[in-house]
């Protein structure tokens, strides 16, 4: 593949271990012009949200349809052993949101993107965020964003799913992010804080963990820590120039 | 102080429930006899939270304690913890624990749509943990001191802990004395996070339409209605914003207590009052 460069972060929550995280992605080369990206982020409230998560992402890349993830989600859970409250956890369902993005290379540059929820991509030109999307401002993430739900099967046509294709150019960088990484990164621009910059300037694993260890630190007396205590994931992508 | 702690295993937060057991509480809910005592309503409404408690609480890997609960029972026998079966005696019980080890797990049946949106019976395990009991008097002075004594403790090991919530449900008037100064004791305690929150849940045994969530105590109907409405702490935004949600209008002094209570109105206080702000 030659027409980009990624890498994946991602880290569990303060005080919990990395077999809890809960967010999911999944990333894969069709062909020499098409790749695929997905993040996911299964609810805290559910049980299962993980397993739902990381199927919702490779649904995405793997082109499997969101009736048969269900039932894979529902078929993994059944086989399971479980005391009563698991058993009645599970029989609510698993939620999550996620967003997934193909990028063409060839004549049309052209980018599809899916999203369900509160998962973010965000476009970045010349050093300047050139788009945000689905949510633009950090003040529209909520603790009651869309969730997909991986036991009913009506919702699947449900408005929340939104659609949109962008271009892209060489040079460009996109960043695809799960919602307390992405809040976190809104309010650093409109605040004019230096997140921008250093989120660009990561190029590892313990880089990133640096970054969200310090702004978990950082409080803010009437709303709590800078970054949200939640599971992150971070992919990066590099359009080469 | 403004309720945003985390709530998690390393950060948990505790629940006081405070239970009538008196004599009264044999009568029925509502004014028509031959219905559920409002003691057995209340002991399923109880058993009901603590069941959903447990799966709030239930990940993958099974419970995590989210919360310590403590359900004290107050009638003619005293005062003291209320749990029945292996948890018997116990005063403040993890979740995981509680989740374990109900007295009891009964069958039931409930109508549930599935996947492909039809309606199915489904059989399920109702556990319990407390049962139905009425006898005697109203001590609820004492009851409100216990759960000070035990949210006192909770502090100490907790002290920047999201403020523990004490709920207390009753049909009737204090008979060992009038517990305002209690309540207010028990108020005024705080965690870095913020004041403990006491709410009052007043059961009817009349067909009075319920008032909830009331925000000025000149409109209530007697003295006892305003003895509660003094001792149950306004709601933090958080909780204001859910009763909102609920169609029930609310302002800054909004307080957590509902006069005249039927089991409907219950059943959504429990909810309101338990649901959580910011489990990690």
């Amino acid at each position: 593949m030659t027409f980009l460069k990624y890498d994946a972060y991602k880290m569990q929550k303060a005080g919990n271990s990395a077999e809890e995280y809960e967010d999911g992605y999944s990333i894969k080369e069709i062909n020499d012009e098409e790749v695929r990206f997905a993040i996911a982020d299964g609810a805290t409230e559910s049980s299962f949200s993980g397993i739902w998560a990381s199927l919702l992402c490779e649904g995405y890349t793997e082109s499997i349809p969101i009736s048969q993830l269900k039932e894979s989600w529902l078929a993994k859970v059944d086989a399971l052993e479980l005391p009563w409250y698991a058993r009645e956890k599970a029989e609510q369902g698993a939620w999550a949101a996620y967003l997934g993005a193909s990028f063409f290379s060839g004549k049309s540059n052209r980018l599809e993107i899916q999203a369900y929820g509160d998962c973010n991509i965000f476009q970045i030109r010349e050093g300047n965020l050139l788009k945000a999307f689905p949510l633009t401002r950090s003040s529209e993430f909520g603790s009651t964003p869309a969730l997909l739900s991986s036991l009913d099967q009506k919702q699947e046509c449900d408005d929340d799913f939104q659609n949109i294709d962008y271009h892209w150019l060489q040079g460009d960088n996109f960043l695809l992010m799960t919602d307390a990484l992405a809040a976190w990164f809104l309010n650093e621009i409109e605040s004019k804080g230096d997140g921008f910059n250093r989120v660009l300037a990561i190029g590892n694993q313990e880089e990133f963990e640096k970054l969200v260890n310090e702004e978990r630190e950082k409080r803010d007396p009437e709303k709590g820590p800078r970054l949200k205590n939640d599971d992150v994931t971070l992919i990066k992508i590099e359009l080469e120039s | 102080m403004p309720y945003i702690a985390e709530i998690s295993r390393t950060h948990p937060s505790c629940f006081v429930f405070l239970i009538d057991q008196s004599g009264s509480m044999q009568d029925p809910f509502g004014s028509v006899s031959g219905l559920k005592t409002k003691a057995m309503g209340v002991a399923d409404a109880i058993n009901r939270l603590l069941q959903n408690l447990v799966i709030k609480c239930t990940k993958s890997e099974g419970i995590r304690d989210y919360y310590h609960v403590s359900v004290i029972g107050y009638g003619g026998k005293g005062v003291g913890p209320a749990f029945t079966g292996s948890l018997k005696g116990k005063e403040l019980v993890k979740i995981s624990e509680i989740g374990n080890n109900p007295a009891r797990l009964e069958e039931r049946k409930r109508t549930v749509e599935d996947s492909r949106g039809e309606m199915v019976e489904q059989t399920f395990k109702f556990p319990i943990w407390f049962e139905p009991t009425s006898y005697g008097g109203t001590p609820m002075n004492a009851a409100i001191q216990k759960a000070t004594s035990n949210v006192v403790n909770w502090l100490a090991d907790h002290p920047d802990c999201f403020p523990p919530i004490v709920i207390n449900i009753s049909d009737g008037e204090s008979t060992d004395g009038d517990p305002f100064q209690s309540a207010y004791d028990l108020m005024t305690l705080s965690s870095s996070d913020g004041e403990v929150l006491l709410f009052n849940l007043h059961i009817s045994s009349s067909n009075h339409r319920p008032i909830e969530y009331p925000d000025n105590p000149d409109y209530l109907p007697d003295q006892q209605a305003k003895l509660l409405f003094s001792m149950s702490s306004t709601l933090p935004e958080y909780m204001r914003t859910m009763v909102e949600k609920e169609g029930i209008p609310v302002s800054y002094n909004t307080r957590g207590f509902v006069f005249n209570a039927d089991l409907v109105s219950v059943i959504r206080f429990l909810d309101i009052g338990t649901r959580p702000s910011n489990m990690r």
